[in-house]
């Protein structure tokens, strides 16, 4: 396995000169030495004259500095301190991150008040103590200075009780002429919300409730009432299923309830010698996503035959069954061996499969539940009683309303929590109908696309700021607490409809009460008082008052020869050259735009930041003549030739990159970008895509055939990441198959299977050892690259842990982007159809760190528990430490990122982070905000270690292994990360660190590093393994 | 005759110095009422109105002198014995109990009587005129004693001076008589003229100037005694000095979290609900009541009352007083000085990194009673073995870069 090869991009695997050429340079950039430097500097002599000129230059600017007063510091202590607040201690609370159907129960870091961080609370049995960026990155958006600072009217500022009276008064107007209201959401999770709304529809009439998400699963819930009378997501459990199967559904990254998922999926990837066992996975897709990276197999298709490829499976398992089978025509040049497996795995573990599909086509949806129910998954992997409420949407009644509003049909919208205006197919339509409507309210946090053009808007708090309830799934219910006052003169969306209903007005606070009072109160007999349960459900944050179990399914109504029409016609109009629109892990539907720690993330798969660009494959570049490259100008710079896409009606011009894994025929873009009323950070961001889909009967399609794609003859830079490190040929990363690791547990690991010899190897050292690492704590960490999923949660916790600054598109071009924690994405094999493995890269504590002995003022050294401590008021920015580390992980500020600089030239904020005074109260008063001209690098999150060693010493207590949990750790949905004492050896890290497929990133250096990482084992058979090729 | 009047006089002397040591020293051993009302007393009791307790007006007239001494002592111990008196007083004041004051003797509370008997006398509204500061009068004492010193020390140079002078001219002269020769005087003047001495003064200035430049720059920044005037005039000399509150009382997040806090004004109420007057004149000029009527504004208000810092960490820097209060158990004064003295707080360690890192150089760990530290295995055999006498934080990485700056 040691002689595979991997490579970071389709540049590196066939390199060219200029690129060979590049990675021989030290620094990807040149120096700015010349810039600096104009007037031949360099070559005139310093005159003794000027030398005395300097030196009391010097000596009195010295003086000057000295005498300046220390400023006046002021502690100001409460007058009536609240009793959970202790100044310097965090408090905690239970709540849950809501935003439309994404769902994570959460715990909020509160510190003096401020909520700083989120982390994923454990006691949920839907998210697990997970999290993912975007819950993470959550918190900056509460002190976005872009959100609404009170009611505005006509885009104007005004006051509550104005803007209350005009719209109660117009309300009353449609009343008596028995008008009609719609009241257009995105899925709303809070029972108490749904209550709300149903009580303003009896207070008004004709009150017409639509749901609309952007990226919609409305085919699916059509495609359960049909068959299944119920309208709903089904609660899946991949955790129960050996074989998944997945139709284009990104289930990992953005589909549905993906931290529900991944916990879940994670958890049947860990394999060991006692149970060398996991799930097999096949994706079955059309360009590659976050999920078909972590595939076993990947099927890669055009958009045109996955509908095929569906039935074709279906067909198979049906002759298994005994069932009647569907007259299609076969994909075109399928894998007829690969289908044929899946198939002979999926009937062997009835029962115990899951097929989902992620296209939002009714008939492809009806076909995937014939499929399910023939391998009888229904009430085991796939649960109906309970079902799931994170999607509510209807493309339908969506469409309707838009065509009612312009037939003059609406008198009232009021718009909560969606951006239609932005993220509709047929925006323009809308607006035309907004303009009809004689009275139309937003509660968008801002004056977006959609905002800006009704008459009232009504801003609605953060998620923090409010009282509210969830019910993700049925029976599983959470609450959600506000964790500061509100920082703006806004209000609870359903205050508001509380306070222009008629009835006699209270708080949202009180409703939610009474409504649990009511409705959850006595599903449980464990308190008798409602105070008491109420606090008991707000300190868990949840109440889950029956376990999941397996269900009788309600009775599958069986689908009819009809869906085969509509699967034609839906393959018939992605014919030809195919586009397939994407969401993106970051930043979904374009509602986390102004988030800039989400811009910043890197694309799990194309590492590309701040953009939305046009995946293309190789040979669709080749026969178009669009290049890639590398630019030298201001640093080595992506630079990629731009097309103009054609589709539906609409043409957007993108830059074209070239990705592997692509399928002939077909580029893809991201939605989600191409914001005009985001706010500063996200306007202007990449494109908007969203004209480029279409609606249809059977829902809305993010795809389009027979699509134009001309080269636009313009170059475009892109800030991509990842491309400036070489591997030298060097081993990073290392995998095996099932099989293999189940003959020999040190397969693809065989250089550690004499363990004698490491040992030896391990202590030969021309350097002495820090002679404290035997005594006390030794930290150390292990990465699990089977659980590793790739989906940036770490990243994003880590960034708001450790005041990770935001530098900008223009520095992440120059490669200056300053996150401790990547992940390294690593293509093998196949460049049509590559197998990809994720490997998260963080500073490795090395026992023996090559940056230590290089810096000149000791600022990075060893401590006794085995970090390599960066002491950032002793480094002089020399960057050798940087330039001598093997593992690329220190990051240098090359200029003042949080606005904290007394010179404004050596400043450089991007738009929203951390730079103003109120985006600052993100910062963990834990950490040190990091000047100009000092390098940083992970810490292992000593604040944490240090807190909880305090923590046992007070109590006199022995410090338990897991009582320290690293942010990343914390954050990861899939469990991949293990963090602890290597010096206790019962600990769970010393366990993992004995493991057989334990091993230490280039330990060929001698480096010792304290992070090691577990061999990727795929489920697949060997002799597939070396020919990699399931194009179909 | 001379000789005797020498001797009785010298006694006379002796005798009278003595009686005035002596008279001196018994005039400050009689204890001070006031004082001991201040501690013991005035938080139920005031002299001119009902309080908690009673008001004490007149109280040695109403009552015998014996009486008081055993109710004061112990009431509890009167009550439960049933002396008449006692139990109505009890029941009289909803039964609330005068805890007993064991460590009172008689003379004691004959103080205390004798004060409350002077304050009955004096009248409600007057204020005590002469609150005369012991302290600062012990101050000008040490202070004068030094100037004493200096002058005789400069006197006594002198004249070893002349006396050198005059020998050295005698010497000349009986050299000069004798015939041989004179050596020439060796004048101030030559003295600075030599260049040896010369050289020897610039290295010695130099040196000087360049420790003196070393100090001042590794000083920039610090406040090693930094007294800002504070909004309001608090004194922790009264505070915790002669009314002897616990540091931790206020300052109770010392043992709990990175800051000790400084205490909200709640906290302050929890007293000062009740201590309104302090007629006394406090360090900044006003009365006692006066700064405590700020308090009462800042909690009448809600104003939040806007101290100024006077123990500044550079940003850097993460100190804890949890682990150095609760886990290392070290007293507030090691690093705060001796704060129950001050009127005026002021920054009494220099609070730099060498300060610092030399206490956890020099600190013993106590890692025998605290199980955290048994993972420190080597350290408690060699401290068995006797190999080392004792661990210091240094030993166990306290002086490590990554303990205090993240």
């Amino acid at each position: 396995m040691a002689t595979k090869k991997y490579w970071k991009g389709l540049a590196e695997r066939a390199p060219d000169k200029a690129f060979e050429a590049q990675q021989q340079r030290e620094f990807p950039e040149d120096l700015p030495v010349d810039e600096l430097f104009k007037d031949n500097v360099l070559q005139a002599k310093a005159p003794r004259r000027d030398f005395l000129k300097m030196l009391g230059f010097s000596a009195t600017a010295a003086t000057l500095a000295a005498s300046c007063e220390i400023p006046v510091r002021k502690a100001i202590p409460y007058v009536l301190k609240p009793e959970v607040v202790t100044p310097g201690k965090a408090s905690w609370y239970a709540s849950s991150f809501v935003r439309g159907g994404d769902y994570c129960s959460i715990l909020t870091k509160t510190r003096e008040g401020r909520p700083i961080k989120i982390e994923g609370n454990p006691l949920s049995s839907i998210t697990q103590g997970g999290t993912h960026a975007r819950a993470q990155a959550s918190v900056l958006s509460l002190y976005d200075g872009q959100r609404l600072k009170g009611p505005h009217q006509k885009s104007k500022p005004a006051e509550w009780q104005q803007v209350d009276r005009q719209i109660k008064k117009k309300l009353n107007a449609i009343r008596e002429r028995d008008g009609k209201i719609a009241i257009l959401t995105s899925t709303i999770l809070s029972p108490s919300t749904r209550q709300v709304i149903r009580d303003f529809a009896e207070a008004y009439p004709n009150v017409r409730h639509v749901t609309y998400d952007a990226n919609s699963c409305a085919a699916m819930l059509d495609a359960n009432e049909q068959t299944f009378g119920v309208r709903a997501v089904p609660g899946y459990r991949f955790d129960k299923a050996n074989v998944i199967l997945s139709f284009d559904a990104d289930f990992l990254s953005t589909w549905i309830s993906p931290v529900e998922y991944t916990k879940q999926y994670s958890k049947k990837r860990k394999v060991s010698k006692d149970n060398p066992e996991m799930n097999h996975h096949v994706q079955v897709e059309s360009m590659l996503s976050l999920t078909g990276s972590n595939a076993d197999y990947r099927l890669r298709v055009h958009p045109s035959q996955l509908g095929l490829v569906l039935v074709q499976v279906y067909n198979k398992v049906a002759r298994l069954a005994g069932a009647n089978t569907f007259n299609a025509p076969a994909p075109e040049g399928a894998n007829k061996k690969l289908v044929d497996q899946t198939v002979r795995k999926l009937w062997k573990n009835r029962g115990r499969s899951l097929v989902v599909t992620g296209i939002n086509n009714v008939h492809l949806q009806k076909v995937t539940n014939a499929l399910n129910s023939l391998l009888e998954n229904y009430g085991k992997t796939v649960r109906l009683r309970k079902p799931s409420y994170q999607r509510q949407g209807s493309d339908v009644e969506v469409q309707q309303l838009i065509k009612d509003m312009k037939d003059g049909q609406v008198d009232a919208l009021l718009v909560h929590d969606v951006n239609p205006a932005y993220s509709l197919p047929n925006a323009k339509a809308f607006n035309e109908g907004l303009g009809k409507v004689a009275l139309s309210v937003s509660f968008n946090d801002r004056l977006d696309e959609t905002t800006s053009q009704v008459q009232f808007a009504c801003p609605d708090h953060h998620g923090m700021e409010s009282w509210n309830d969830a019910e993700p799934r049925q029976g599983y219910l959470s609450l959600s607490q506000p964790t500061i006052a509100p920082l703006y003169d806004t209000r609870a969306f359903p205050e508001s409809l509380l306070k222009w209903m008629d009835a006699e007005h209270k708080t949202y606070y009180h409703y939610i009460q009474e409504y649990w009072k009511a409705n959850y109160f006595p599903r449980q007999d464990k308190y008798n008082d409602f105070t008491k349960f109420w606090n008991k459900v707000l300190h868990d944050g949840i109440f889950e008052p029956e376990p999941d179990t397996e269900d009788d399914l309600p009775e599958f109504t069986g689908i009819d020869q009809s869906v085969i029409k509509g699967l034609a016609s839906y393959s018939k109009g992605l014919e030809g050259q195919a586009l397939v629109l994407y969401e993106k892990t970051a930043m979904g539907d374009g509602r986390y735009a102004n988030n800039p720690w989400l811009q910043e993330m890197p694309d799990p798969i194309s590492k590309v930041t701040w953009d939305n660009y046009l995946a293309v494959s190789q040979s669709f570049a080749e026969t178009h003549n669009l290049k890639n490259s590398i630019r030298q100008s201001k640093g080595l710079i992506k630079a990629v030739d731009t097309v103009r896409v054609k589709a539906n009606g609409a043409d957007v011009e993108l830059p074209a990159l070239i990705q592997p894994g692509i399928a002939e025929n077909t580029v893809a873009v991201a939605i989600g970008y191409g914001r005009t009323k985001a706010g500063k950070g996200g306007n202007g961001v990449g494109k908007n895509v969203f004209p480029l889909a279409r609606f249809t009967k059977a829902g809305l399609t993010l795809a389009a055939g027979n699509v134009s794609v001309e080269p636009a003859g313009n170059t475009y830079e892109l800030a991509q990441t990842q491309t400036h490190h070489h591997l030298e040929g060097r081993p990073i990363v290392k995998e095996t198959t099932l099989d293999e690791y189940k003959k020999d547990p040190f397969a693809g690991n065989e250089e550690y299977k004499d363990q004698e010899k490491i040992k030896k190897l391990r202590e030969t050292t021309l350097y002495k050892p820090h002679k404290g690492l035997k005594e006390g704590h030794h930290w150390g960490m292990a990465i699990d690259l089977n659980a590793c999923i790739g989906c940036g949660a770490c990243t994003i916790a880590c960034q708001a842990e450790n005041n990770v600054p935001v530098v900008g598109k223009e520095e992440v071009k120059k490669h200056h982007e300053m996150h401790w924690i990547r992940i390294d994405r690593y293509y093998s094999d196949d460049p049509d159809n590559p197998e990809v493995v994720h490997q998260p890269m963080l500073c490795q504590h090395c026992d023996n760190a090559p940056c230590e002995n290089v810096c000149p003022v000791a600022a990075t050294n060893q401590s006794s528990e085995g970090l390599n401590q960066m002491a950032y008021n002793r480094c002089v920015g020399t960057r050798y430490c940087a330039n001598n580390c093997p593992y690329k992980v220190r990051r240098f500020n090359w200029l003042d990122y949080t606005g904290a600089d007394s010179f404004p030239w050596n400043e450089n904020i991007a738009e929203g982070a951390m730079s103003s005074d109120l985006t600052r109260m993100v910062l963990n008063p834990d950490v040190v905000v990091r000047s100009r001209g000092v390098m940083e690098k992970c810490t292992f999150c000593v604040q944490r270690i240090q807190d909880s060693k305090l923590q046992a010493k007070s109590h006199g207590k022995k410090l338990k292994d897991g009582d320290i949990k690293t942010a990343c750790q914390q954050g990861c949905p899939a469990d991949a990360i293990t963090f602890g004492d290597q010096n206790d050896k019962a600990s769970k890290l010393s366990r993992k660190h004995r493991d057989e497929r334990n091993y230490y990133a280039l330990e060929i250096l001698h480096t010792l590093p304290s992070v090691s990482y577990h061999t990727k084992v795929r489920n697949k058979a060997k002799e597939d393994k070396d020919t990699n090729t399931q194009q179909v | 005759m001379g000789k005797s009047v020498w001797l009785l006089r010298s006694v006379w002397v002796s005798v009278t110095f003595l009686t005035f040591l002596f008279f001196e020293f018994s005039l400050q051993a009689q204890p001070d009422g006031q004082k001991l009302f201040n501690q013991n007393c005035a938080r139920c009791h005031k002299v001119h109105q009902d309080f908690t307790g009673p008001a004490l007006a007149g109280v040695t007239e109403e009552h015998e002198e014996e009486w008081l001494l055993s109710w004061i002592n112990n009431s509890p111990a009167m009550i439960a014995k049933g002396d008449d008196y006692a139990v109505e007083i009890y029941e009289e004041w909803d039964k609330q109990d005068m805890p007993a004051f064991p460590q009172l003797d008689e003379a004691d509370i004959r103080a205390v009587l004798a004060y409350i008997e002077a304050e009955t006398e004096r009248g409600p509204g007057a204020t005590v005129a002469d609150a005369g500061e012991p302290g600062a009068a012990a101050e000008t004492d040490d202070a004068g004693i030094k100037t004493i010193l200096i002058v005789i020390s400069v006197i006594l140079l002198l004249i070893a001076l002349a006396l050198a002078r005059i020998q050295g001219s005698l010497n000349r002269l009986v050299k000069e008589k004798a015939g041989e020769p004179v050596p020439e005087p060796l004048t101030i003047r030559k003295i600075i003229r030599n260049r040896k001495v010369a050289a020897a003064a610039v290295i010695v200035v130099v040196v000087f100037l360049c420790a003196k430049l070393y100090d001042g720059a590794a000083s920039l920044g610090r406040q090693q005694g930094y007294q800002p005037t504070q909004p309001i005039a608090f004194s922790h000399k009264i505070h915790a000095g002669i009314n002897q509150i616990e540091c931790k009382y206020c300052h109770f997040n010392a043992e709990k979290s990175r800051t000790a806090g400084i205490p909200s004004v709640d906290v302050c109420m929890n007293c000062h609900d009740a201590i309104q007057d302090y007629p006394e004149e406090v360090f900044s000029g006003n009365t006692g009541t006066e700064e405590i009527a700020k308090l009462l504004a800042a909690h009448e208000n809600n104003a939040p009352i806007e101290w100024i810092k006077v123990h500044n960490l550079p940003d850097h820097v993460f100190f804890s007083h949890a682990q150095h209060v609760k886990v290392a158990d070290i007293e507030c004064q090691e690093c705060h000085g001796p704060v129950e003295e001050m009127d005026e707080l002021h920054q009494h360690a220099p609070l730099s990194m060498g300060w610092c890192v030399n206490c956890h150089r020099d600190t013993e760990v106590n890692i025998m009673d605290n199980e955290y530290y048994s993972i420190y295995e080597q350290l408690h055999k060699d401290l068995k073995a006797g190999k080392i006498d004792r661990v210091t934080a240094a030993d166990m990485g306290g002086t490590e870069c990554q303990r205090c700056h993240y």
